[in-house]
């Protein structure tokens, strides 16, 4: 299975990372930093601190997406699971070829997409939206070289 | 809830449907009445007996119950708009069956309707960002609990769409049901592809329609002069939300095994002893995962308890006898109330050519966003 915008050498990369809040009351960690409180034990964001965690995780599970279900993410593309963090699993959108390229564990990392160098179209005139994406960390490697 | 239920028994005395049906210009007044109308029927009742109204929907907007009722007559009973997403009718039966239990009312009406097309996720306007626009749709959670399911259970996707096969069969069955048409497994599985391995017919349809039920209390009964053993008796009701999970399964799983389990000790029984249950499939997958969270079989086994028969009607334990959400259709407002009014018209052995042998004990479980949970069981009265 062929999907669109798979180039990572052509999609405005640059290293990223993502904000997160971390309770002072039980110590876990909540995306976003935003959050209006702990997502594990309740307290309040002023509880809370704000940090900087590398965007990147371990993969846990992915799917094709073959239908149009949010305006300016045309399908198909892929979507997975990536543990952000400890205790931290979050939904992201994978830049990959075919879903051959990723198995269970494998590291990934962001990359900030500007939305004028992706591939995929506008969907219903809805402006294709910049959308932090994710990729094998060795395919960054790779094109890093 | 149980001991109310067990000192002030709540019973089903009347049930009524509008066909779940693909959006159409009909006037949700129009589907809505039709419902309640032959609830009130069924039930021998006219409409200044109800005292009590609660009413589930997630897209009409604002005090739907008196824009339908007020063509019943303008009787004084109190009105309650209730909405819990997917679970909206659930919800309003589980209320309707407090405000009897309690002792409040006598009689009261749960009925659920609504229209596709407005309803919007508050979970769309939290002011928080996320890092994939898909992290609120559904159809992309299932997807990919899914493929979890899928890779640790080491099935084929033909597995769950098994689900699909049946419930599209069962609902042919159903002159209520908005696909009537059986399905075989080629057909499920060469249908579109919607997210990871669900194909169009493993994805319930959206629709319009209305369901409707009258619910009474001892006292009530006597005052409609209904029948007892048409009555169908509440014997357990229970309601939950998500809860941070072990990690071990999904929350969504945890989330049904708990409140399924709170379900049968209100109700003193287990899961060997019920005979029917209607369950939120929306996702072929879910039917698999929930009848195994249920008790039904054991974890890994929802498969092969399906392939086995158990599930079918004339099974063991027959599992959306209605067509469930992915034959009957979804609604939303209407489909927790259309899965009491399949359990009633089965324990009183009125469903025809989808009648499953000898129903006494029934489940009726359904999530909404979010994640809420309501259980009902419902038994016998003979």
């Amino acid at each position: 299975m062929q999907l669109q915008n798979k180039n990572p050498s052509s999609a405005g990369i640059s290293s990223t990372s993502i904000s997160l809040l971390r309770c002072l009351i039980c110590e876990q960690l909540t995306y976003p930093a935003a959050a209006y409180g702990c997502s594990r034990c309740g307290a309040a964001r002023e509880n809370g601190e704000e940090v900087l965690m590398p965007a990147r995780g371990e993969l846990l599970n992915w799917v094709t997406v073959f239908v149009d279900l949010v305006p300016g993410l045309k399908a198909p593309y892929v979507v997975g699971e990536v543990r952000i963090a400890p205790g931290v699993v979050e939904e992201v959108v994978i830049d990959v070829a075919s879903e051959a390229d990723l198995s269970v564990g494998q590291q990934m990392v962001a990359i900030a997409h500007d939305a004028a160098t992706q591939t995929a179209g506008a969907v219903n005139d809805q402006p294709v939206k910049p959308v932090l994406r994710f990729i094998p960390e060795t395919v960054l490697r790779g094109v890093a070289k | 809830m149980s001991r109310l239920l067990n000192s002030n028994p709540v019973y089903v005395v009347g049930i009524g449907m509008h066909p779940y049906q693909f959006s159409n210009a009909i006037p949700f007044v129009q589907i809505g009445l039709t419902a309640v109308r032959e609830a009130l029927v069924d039930a021998g009742a006219e409409w200044p007996a109800v005292q009590s109204a609660f009413v589930g929907t997630t897209a009409l907007g604002m005090a739907a119950g008196r824009v339908m009722f007020q063509h019943l007559g303008s009787t004084g009973l109190a009105v309650t708009q209730v909405e819990s997403a997917s679970a909206s009718g659930s919800s309003a039966f589980r209320l309707a069956c407090l405000e009897v239990a309690s002792g409040n009312v006598d009689v009261a009406l749960a009925v659920g309707v609504d229209k596709t097309g407005d309803a919007r996720r508050a979970a769309d306007k939290d002011g928080l960002p996320r890092l994939s626009p898909t992290a609120t749709i559904p159809a992309v959670k299932f997807g990919l609990l899914a493929r979890e399911y899928l890779r640790t259970h080491g099935l084929a996707v033909e597995a769950m769409a098994r689900v699909a096969v049946k419930n599209h069969g069962n609902a042919s069955r159903n002159p209520y049901a908005q696909y009537r048409k059986p399905r075989t497994l080629e057909q499920v599985l060469a249908s579109p592809k919607v997210v990871g391995d669900l194909t169009v017919q493993q994805c319930c349809p959206r629709g319009d329609g209305a369901a409707a039920v009258v619910l009474a209390s001892a006292q009530g009964l006597k005052r409609l002069g209904f029948d007892p053993k048409r009555a169908v008796r509440v014997v357990a009701s229970v309601s939950c939300s998500e809860r941070y999970g072990s990690g071990s399964e999904a929350s969504v799983t945890e989330m049904v095994r708990t409140s399924t389990h709170s379900a049968y000790e209100q109700a003193g029984i287990g899961p060997a002893d019920l005979d029917m249950i209607e369950l939120h499939e929306a996702f072929s997958v879910e039917e698999l995962i929930y009848t195994e969270a249920m008790g039904l079989c054991q974890p890994g086994e929802g498969a092969a308890y399906l392939q086995s028969g158990a599930s079918a009607i004339g099974g063991k334990c027959a599992v959306n006898a209605s067509g469930g959400l992915l034959g009957m259709g979804h609604p939303l407002g209407p489909t927790g109330i259309g899965q009491i009014a399949e359990i009633v018209r089965q324990i009183r052995g009125e469903a025809g050519e989808r009648q499953h042998p000898d129903t006494r004990l029934a489940l009726a479980h359904m999530i909404g966003l979010g994640s809420v949970a309501f259980a009902h069981i419902l038994a016998a009265n003979r």
